[in-house]
């Protein structure tokens, strides 16, 4: 019966740890300036403004020394922006999630669509908080 | 009786392979019908690059919900079923919507299945279901 009741505690634990983790798995702001890699070229993505919205909040800042807009979901970690210039307009969508691969160490990870550059299509994209 | 189940082998691979190798049109250009979350939609595809693996693709998106046309610019890749495109105002390069999807066939319907981005207006920032056939 002991055994049994012993067992039984370590499960509830273990779930409680697991559900802990899984509440703080995405940062409450992204504002800051991200050091990133798309496809064959390293970025700044620097976030100035997380506003608005009811579920996911409207982003706002630069990408290289094009503009940046779109949105950012604290629930999910689903982020997306459009990246903009003059005279292209937007030329780039950039899609995908947060994650944090260890405690504290949050990545930004996805696609990008071009839709102007050759070759168009899809590449990878991953940032981390710049230093 | 090994021989004809050789056979048989062979011939299901071939036509296996057959099928995989071509699933999705080559081209999407014309008039597809669909829904953007809760709007009706018409995309109206009139031109798409002739090389590339992903080609560049023109057309008018319109809102039969609410009203009023768009433009969109975005790509269609052939051997994956892979299409992408911004919307824009009219006349304008500066996109507020972003859609995403990719294409699949039911006799001879084609149908396009993603999602698209609404990034301008901040109420409604986020991300919506969008499908559309022809």
């Amino acid at each position: 019966m002991i055994k049994t009741l012993a067992i039984l505690a370590v499960a509830t634990a273990s779930l409680a740890a697991g559900a802990a983790q899984a509440a703080q798995q995405w940062p409450a702001s992204i504002v800051g300036n991200w050091a990133a890699i798309a496809n064959q070229s390293s970025l700044t993505v620097s976030i100035t403004s997380q506003t608005g919205g009811e579920t996911c909040n409207q982003i706002a800042g630069t990408i290289g020394s094009d503009t940046l807009l779109g949105f950012y979901c604290p629930g999910s970690g689903r982020f997306n922006f459009l990246r903009s210039n003059s005279p292209s307009g937007t030329y780039q969508a950039y899609t995908g999630n947060l994650s944090e691969t260890v405690t504290g160490n949050v990545v930004m990870t996805g696609t990008f669509a071009d839709y102007i550059d050759n070759p168009q299509g899809e590449a990878s994209f991953i940032a981390s908080p710049a230093e | 009786m090994i021989k004809y189940l050789a056979l048989a082998a062979i011939v299901g691979i071939a036509a296996g392979t057959a099928q995989a190798a071509s699933p999705w049109p080559s081209k999407v250009t014309g008039k597809w019908s669909g829904g953007a979350n809760e709007d009706q939609v018409t995309i109206h595809i009139t031109s798409q690059a002739s090389t590339g693996n992903c080609r560049q693709i023109v057309g008018t998106y319109t809102d039969n919900t609410v009203g009023g046309s768009s433009d969109i610019l975005g790509f269609y890749c052939p051997a994956t079923g892979r299409i992408a495109f911004r919307r824009s105002t009219t006349g304008t390069t500066a996109a507020f919507q972003n859609y995403t999807a990719n294409l699949s066939l039911q006799g001879s319907t084609v149908y396009m299945g993603g999602v698209f981005s609404e990034n301008a207006t901040a109420a409604n920032v986020g991300e919506y279901a969008f499908y559309a056939y022809k």
